[in-house]
């Protein structure tokens, strides 16, 4: 009996700890975006009477409403989606907050020139409003903001980023290689490796050295070794210049580009497709047409531009399925299907992810498959499938540690979470029975 | 193989299948006419100079020799600077149901058990992937081949030569193959290439692949489909590779898409034994005729037996074949020599089956073809001069005026025939 009271005393303990990070709305969000949002709170709570501008940037809406529910619930709010400038001015100039304590401002996607100036001009409104405001905005709002509304911008108090649901690193949308490279473990990746290594003695040939220098690329890409990868797709890249393999050139490119987004470096990336596509525009190569028009597609996700983003994706798609690229197509509905899931459309997420998934089954693409389970069991977690999410990351894990992939860290992670939500949710249920028997 | 001295031996002598064996070509080959030489002594040099592992499509009507010539080629590349794998597609797959990954597969088991046979110490890793590879697309266990090695009777076969038996006779594993490979084309072209070069380095010799009997594909749509769907495929294999290629498919005009991706496309020629104008050739006649006065003595037939067969026929494989069904027929007659009516016997049977299997649209294009001795569709969709040209119910011939079409001899009565009904 001392020790079930014990265990109790020790789970309401780690339920008091979740209660800060948990609340409806933030279900899934990552440890850094709760302490921000603690944050948050914590500069609205004092800005209370004040007109305080506080800028917040969330890529996703629906992560973005969820966060917005969770604020509602802490203060009373006030809610104004904007389109247009006046609605900007129109609302403060009004007055009439209906005793709210903080105003809530959701920007469109893209900042007009009409937005812009009325955020520019009109900016001391927010403080004579006398309520703290606390501005929603995509990455790509706030990048236009800082260029055409400078004025807004430094009028503002603290302005916060965060990053989205905790998919990890392993589970956003997926970028496109100009060429697959399809392998069953680490084992024959890393046996791969060690034929082109190999090869690359043997071969005299500068083209076919340049074709090797992209598979070993690609490899350490793989592998996370993004030193060793930049240095052979410059190699390659080099090479190909040299012998005018003009469409190694753009492949070489657009695989620079990949290690550019995935070491931070979102300009370089953009410059480095913006090549390749022009290259292979000029060749009239469909392929790496497709593959550079996704992986633009993916730089506007990565800055929230949804809209823009499905229009690249779109593209995209269109040109793989006219070439019968199957394995392209599948990376194209992943990436829509989380699209999909960041505007709040599970019902539409779920059935592009469910098609991608099987077509990277059909093709025994594992790491298809694996970025898909993973996918899916945060979709499970989100609408509170515990049981069920956990046992599709670990399907997902177990493939991506068959493959070498350092994308299986992220999923242990994952698993982990999942594996302490399961038992508290165990624990919970078991106090609940123990106190309706009593 | 010394000259047949009796008409038991003459039936023995005239076998309509390539000349394979040194014995053979040094008794039985016939040097082409000086005006219509063999092409395969500048094949033969070609590739001796050429620095880059060049494709080459061997072109040629079927029954024309270009197997006799291949295998001469065979025998003449250099053995010390060359690998040379020379297989038919007959042998290997099954050539009524074929498909471009079915060939791929073949190729690379072929490098491969040519590789093992000739004991080239394989790069550890590059022949572990192969294997792997090869039993992952055909769902292939060592397990099973040992199990077949179990039952069988006589030498057990290796795994490639139990893939490849699979693969010919059995349509469930050319099914799996194809799905599998569905996706994973290239991914095979790369491991054929990784034997390559390293089959070269070890051996320090080039790899010549000839692929024979492509032209035999059972229907033009297989073969269309495997030449002209994949045709950029068939350039990727990193060593020099001869196809033989159905002339038929040369009346396709995309075949002119086709031809640049190849390096070059060698013409077996036809040997007309009437000229366009409809006098006799006598050199070509003079060809013929070796083709028998090497394979049985003189007193076995007469000339004039024998010219008629040459101008009734005009075509290798089918004069031989005609010859021989003659033979068996003054054998089982009990006649000392080939007799005129043993020849026309044996010619009016076949062309009783032709006239038999030909459609009305297929004559009707036959007669066109005599007339204008041109052999065109009349649009994409109508392929009935291909068929007749695919089936040998017409001929292309080249000589020094260039080239032109004729329905087949054997057919002109009926040709003539046809034209009186009408």
């Amino acid at each position: 009996m001392e020790d079930a009271r014990l265990e109790e005393g020790k789970a309401e303990a780690a339920g008091i700890e979740d209660s800060r990070v948990e609340g409806p709305g933030l279900e899934g969000a990552r440890a850094e975006d709760l302490e921000e949002i603690d944050t948050i709170i914590a500069e609205l709570e004092v800005s209370k009477g004040k007109g305080n501008l506080i800028l917040c940037v969330v890529n996703a809406p629906a992560y973005r409403d969820g966060i917005i529910r969770a604020f509602s619930g802490r203060f009373k709010a006030k809610i104004i989606p904007v389109e247009e400038g006046e609605d900007v001015i129109q609302s403060l100039k009004s007055g009439d907050f209906g005793g709210a304590e903080v105003l809530i401002w959701t920007m469109p996607e893209k900042l007009t020139e009409d937005l812009s100036n009325a955020l520019n001009n009109f900016r001391e409104l927010f403080y004579d409003a006398g309520v703290p405001s606390l501005v929603f905005s995509s990455q790509r709002f706030l990048d236009d903001v800082i260029r055409s509304a400078p004025d807004f911008w430094r009028y503002r108090g603290n302005y916060y980023e965060l990053k989205g649901l905790d998919r990890g690193q392993a589970f956003e949308a997926i970028d496109a290689l100009a060429t697959s490279l399809r392998y069953q473990s680490k084992e024959d990746l890393l046996r791969r490796r060690r034929i082109n290594e190999y090869l690359l003695e043997k071969v005299n040939d500068e083209k076919n050295s340049a074709e090797i220098l992209d598979e070993l690329g690609r490899i350490s890409h793989i592998l996370g070794e993004y030193e060793n990868a930049s240095k052979y797709l410059k190699q390659e890249l080099k090479l190909s210049e040299k012998v005018s393999d003009i469409l190694n050139v753009a492949r070489a490119l657009n695989n620079l580009g990949i290690l550019a987004r995935d070491t931070d470096n979102p300009a370089e990336a953009r410059r480095l497709y913006n090549r390749s596509l022009e290259i292979a525009q000029t060749l009239g190569d469909k392929s790496i047409i497709s593959t550079s028009l996704h992986n633009i597609g993916l730089l506007a996700q990565d800055k929230g531009d949804i809209a823009e983003a499905r229009r690249f994706y779109g593209e995209s798609l269109k040109i793989k399925q006219e070439l019968g690229d199957i394995s392209g197509v599948s990376s194209s509905l992943h990436n829509l299907g989380i699209l999909a899931w960041d505007t709040g459309d599970i019902a539409e997420a779920r059935q592009l992810l469910d098609e991608s998934l099987k077509i990277s089954q059909e093709l025994g693409n594992k790491i298809g498959v694996a970025f898909n389970l993973g996918q899916f069991a945060l979709l499970e977690e989100q609408e509170g499938n515990l049981e069920k999410a956990l046992e599709t990351i670990r399907h997902s894990e177990a493939l991506f540690l068959e493959l070498g992939s350092p994308m299986t860290e992220v999923a242990r992670k994952v698993r982990e979470r999942l594996e302490k939500m399961v038992v508290n949710e165990k624990m919970r249920e078991e106090r609940l029975l123990e106190a309706h028997r009593r | 193989m010394p000259k047949a001295k009796s008409l038991k031996e003459a039936y023995n002598n005239l076998v309509v299948e390539p000349l394979e064996t040194e014995e053979e070509f040094r008794d039985f080959y016939v040097e082409r006419p000086e005006k219509a030489p063999s092409p395969i002594e500048e094949l033969k040099h070609r590739i001796e100079i050429s620095d880059r592992s060049e494709k080459y499509l061997f072109l040629g009507f079927r029954g024309s020799g270009k197997s006799t010539e291949l295998n001469r080629l065979l025998d003449m590349i250099d053995p010390d600077r060359f690998l040379v794998v020379s297989y038919s597609i007959r042998d290997q797959l099954n050539v009524s149901d074929f498909d471009f990954r079915d060939f791929f597969v073949s190729m690379a088991l072929m490098i491969y058990e040519r590789a093992l046979a000739e004991g080239v110490d394989l790069n550890e890793d590059i022949e572990e992937d192969f294997n792997d590879f090869i039993k992952r697309v055909t769902n292939v266990s060592v397990e099973e081949v040992i199990r077949s090695r179990a039952v069988a009777v006589g030498l057990p076969p290796s795994l490639s030569e139990f893939i490849l038996l699979k693969l010919g006779r059995e349509a469930k594993t050319r099914e799996y193959v194809r799905k599998e490979l569905e996706m994973q084309i290239s991914d095979l072209i790369q491991r054929l290439n990784w034997l390559i070069v390293d089959v070269e380095d070890k051996t320090d010799k080039k790899l010549v692949v000839i692929v024979d009997d492509l032209d035999k594909l059972t229907r033009i749509e297989q073969a269309e489909e495997f030449f002209y769907k994949n045709y950029e495929l068939l350039t990727q294999p990193s060593c020099f590779v001869i196809y033989t290629f159905p002339i038929p498919l040369t009346f396709n005009p995309y075949f002119e898409n086709v031809r640049p991706a190849f390096d070059d496309a060698i013409i077996l020629p036809q040997l007309p034994v009437i000229n366009r104008d409809g006098s006799r050739n006598e050199t070509n006649l003079g060809f013929y005729r070796s083709v028998v006065r090497n394979r049985m003595e003189d007193h076995l037939i007469d000339d004039a037996v024998l010219d008629e067969a040459i101008l009734s026929t005009g075509k290798l494989s089918e004069f031989v074949s005609i010859m021989r069904d003659a033979t068996i027929k003054a054998y089982r007659n009990k006649r000392e020599r080939i007799a005129k009516e043993d020849v026309e016997s044996a010619l009016e049977k076949l062309r009783r089956t032709y006239d038999r299997t030909l459609t009305e649209a297929h004559k009707r294009r036959a007669m066109e073809i005599h007339e204008s001795k041109e052999a065109r569709d009349l649009n994409k969709d109508d392929g009935i001069s291909r068929e007749l040209l695919f089936s040998l119910t017409a001929v292309e011939y080249e000589d020094e005026n260039g080239r032109w079409c004729d329905v087949d001899p054997l057919l002109l009565p009926l040709v003539e025939k046809w034209k009186m009904r009408d």
